[in-house]
């Protein structure tokens, strides 16, 4: 620990350093350069001893139910966390802790901020598996969940199913992430301001090495951009590849362990009773090769952004989803194509007119100015994404799960258990009251707030199976 | 819609307790254009026609919301406390209507205002975990039942969240 925090008080101290250094430029000129090093020296020796004074009055315990901590020199800080408390043990390496062999564990709590988060800075690894057994040992989710007869079923249950991505799937997520566009209009963005100190000629030869006697400026310009969207997309791609390498999914008895990385390893602990929905994500670019994404409504959790929605695997044939959900989440499972319900023809032309009457405004407003007439262009598309919505819309009840897909622009299957959903609601505008039809909106737990899964134009009858479906009465 | 809607409506008297409120609201919001007319008119000369506007707006307002709009709410409120669920159907134009289960119900609430105390009312805030729900003016005897009621009704199933 002496080393790291050295290491990270180093970090942290460069920028004032090198600023400070900037402001004395002129000073600094004229003294000796090995009255320099002496100042750098015992900087470090300082520093060092600043981590060493903090390694050691940092001390931790652990003991039936409790974990103490004790810091601080000054402000000195105890703690004691009762073991049901703790939500997640996350344990995290990158390279510099894994040349020295040990790891950093995360212990949290529920509530938000700094106060609900413990950071042990540098253990061994031996010794993060005994923290994380000895905190996780006893949920109280599972101690409900022993009764004294049933000791074979929960054998059962203690079954290990693995999901690890392969390479190859990988690949194919970070290409088909849509992360690129992002990328792009960045490096698209950065580069129109470099690019008036590029010579003219010089992009010119290497384009004419493309092809030749390209004299129009208009497919200079084109090619310029489909070059940087190639460079973003492979740098996306390369990025997403190694930020989610070796992406792997656990599911062991009631939770599932989550981890991923390699420059900076993330493991993540999630209980399965905080699972609220299971959405199923077709990307726009990945539904033309039959995949998708999943992940999970989860609440409670800390404040990180991470935890709302939680990515249980990032790349999936769709045809293997069921397979996926069995050995992984047999909780949830994926409805047959004739399980599930389509919308009635009737709301077609109400999918065609809600997506078309914004664009159709603003195209209209753009006729104002010159060449508005090119947001025509715009017409077609909205047309279809209505069509495609319309088509996509389904819904199914079965057993104790409750099944939507739609389509924003992506499609997904949102996959709902009758014990998670808050309240739901069924609504009628006049227009959808002459033809029979309701739109159907449920309501999760989510951290933060709440979140609302909605399906419009749903036949009126439909609804009313899901609401006898959901109604106790 | 659905077949049966739900069985109660709200208080008869809300139509009082509104229309109350909604006069003492518009009488309030009416000094501002007669201000505006008496004093910073004769001070710095600006047109009248404002302030006349401005009154036929909160007379406008007024009508719509202490008379029109009570009786169109009570037309289409509905509510039903079930043993296992509440039901509540509103809205004019749109028609919403909610099911909450009991076992979801975190918390309820009763609050009044001094006008709807005056007409023993109260309005019944209904949280979940996820979403929030009232039923508006009903009477204090009532709500107090109510909240006592789904209290209770909801504390039975705690455990699964």
């Amino acid at each position: 620990m002496i080393v790291v925090e050295t290491f990270k008080s180093i970090i942290y101290s460069l920028p004032p350093i090198f600023f400070f250094v900037l402001s004395l430029r002129d000073e600094l000129a004229g003294m000796d350069f090995s009255f320099l090093v002496w100042i750098a020296i015992i900087f470090l020796i300082l520093l060092l001893l600043y981590s060493a004074t903090k390694w050691y009055l940092y001390t931790y315990q652990y003991e039936e139910g409790y974990f103490h901590i004790k810091k601080g020199l000054l402000f000195k800080k105890e703690r004691s966390i009762k073991r049901e408390r703790v939500q997640t043990v996350n344990v995290r390496t990158n390279i510099l802790l894994k040349l020295l062999g040990v790891a950093s564990v995360q212990v949290k709590t529920a509530g938000s901020g700094m106060e609900s988060e413990l950071t042990l800075t540098a253990v061994t690894i031996d010794e993060t598996q005994k923290i994380k057994a000895h905190l996780e040992k006893h949920k109280p989710n599972k101690s409900q969940k022993i009764f004294p007869d049933d000791s074979i079923t929960e054998t059962d249950e203690k079954e290990i199913n693995t999901y690890r991505i392969s390479p190859w799937n990988l690949f194919l997520a970070g290409a088909t992430s849509g992360r690129f566009m992002l990328l792009f209009s960045i490096i698209a963005a950065a580069f129109s301001q470099i690019y008036p100190y590029i010579p003219e000629t010089y992009l010119r030869l290497v384009l004419e090495q493309i092809i030749p006697e390209s004299g129009v400026n208009m497919i200079f310009l084109v090619i310029i951009m489909l070059i940087l969207l190639l460079i973003s997309w492979i740098l996306s791609t390369i990025v997403f590849m190694i930020r989610y390498a070796n992406f792997t999914l656990i599911r062991q008895d009631d939770s599932l362990k989550i981890s991923w990385g390699i420059i900076e390893q993330k493991e993540y602990n999630l209980d399965l009773n905080r699972v609220q929905a299971l959405s199923v994500q077709d990307g726009l670019l990945r539904q033309p090769f039959g995949l998708c994404s999943i992940s999970a409504e989860v609440a409670g959790g800390s404040s990180e952004k991470q935890d709302y929605i939680t990515r249980l695997y990032p790349l999936l044939r769709f045809s293997e989803l069921p397979k996926f959900l069995e050995d992984i989440l047999p909780e949830y499972s994926m409805p047959t194509d004739d399980n599930m319900v389509p919308l009635p023809s009737r709301s077609r032309k109400r999918y065609i007119i809600r997506s078309s009457i914004p664009v159709l405004l603003v195209v209209l407003l753009f006729q104002m100015i010159p060449y508005g007439w090119i947001s025509l262009l715009l017409l077609p598309p909205a047309f279809l994404l209505g069509l495609s919505r319309y088509n996509t819309g389904r819904t199914a009840v079965r057993n104790k799960q409750l099944t939507f897909r739609f389509r924003n622009i992506h499609r997904y299957h949102v996959f709902i258990l009758k014990n998670h959903i808050q309240s739901m609601q069924i609504s009628t505008n006049p227009f959808q009251r002459r033809s029979d039809l309701s739109t159907v909106k449920v309501s999760v737990l989510s951290s933060p707030a709440g979140k609302d899964f909605k399906v419009a134009d749903v036949d009126n009858e439909e609804n009313k199976n899901i609401w006898q479906w959901f109604s106790r009465k | 819609m659905l077949n049966a809607e739900p069985s109660e409506r709200i208080d008869p008297n809300a139509l009082k307790s509104w229309f109350v409120s909604g006069f003492l609201t518009g009488a309030i919001l009416l000094l501002i254009p007669i201000s505006y007319m008496t004093s910073i008119n004769s001070i710095w000369n600006l047109p009248i026609l404002w302030g006349w506007i401005g009154i036929i707006a909160v007379v406008a307002f007024t009508i719509w919301s202490a008379i029109v709009e009570p009786r169109l709410k009570m037309r289409f409120w509905r509510y039903e406390i079930r043993e296992n669920e509440i039901d509540i159907q509103h809205g004019i134009f749109i028609v919403r209507r909610t099911l909450i289960p009991m076992v979801r119900v975190q918390h309820v609430d009763t609050e009044h205002g001094p006008v709807m105390r005056f007409f023993g009312l109260a309005t019944l805030r209904i949280s979940t975990a996820a979403t929030n729900h009232y039923i508006p003016a009903l009477s204090k005897e009532k709500s107090a039942e109510l909240m006592g009621q789904i209290a209770s009704l909801a504390r039975l199933s705690d455990e699964d969240v």
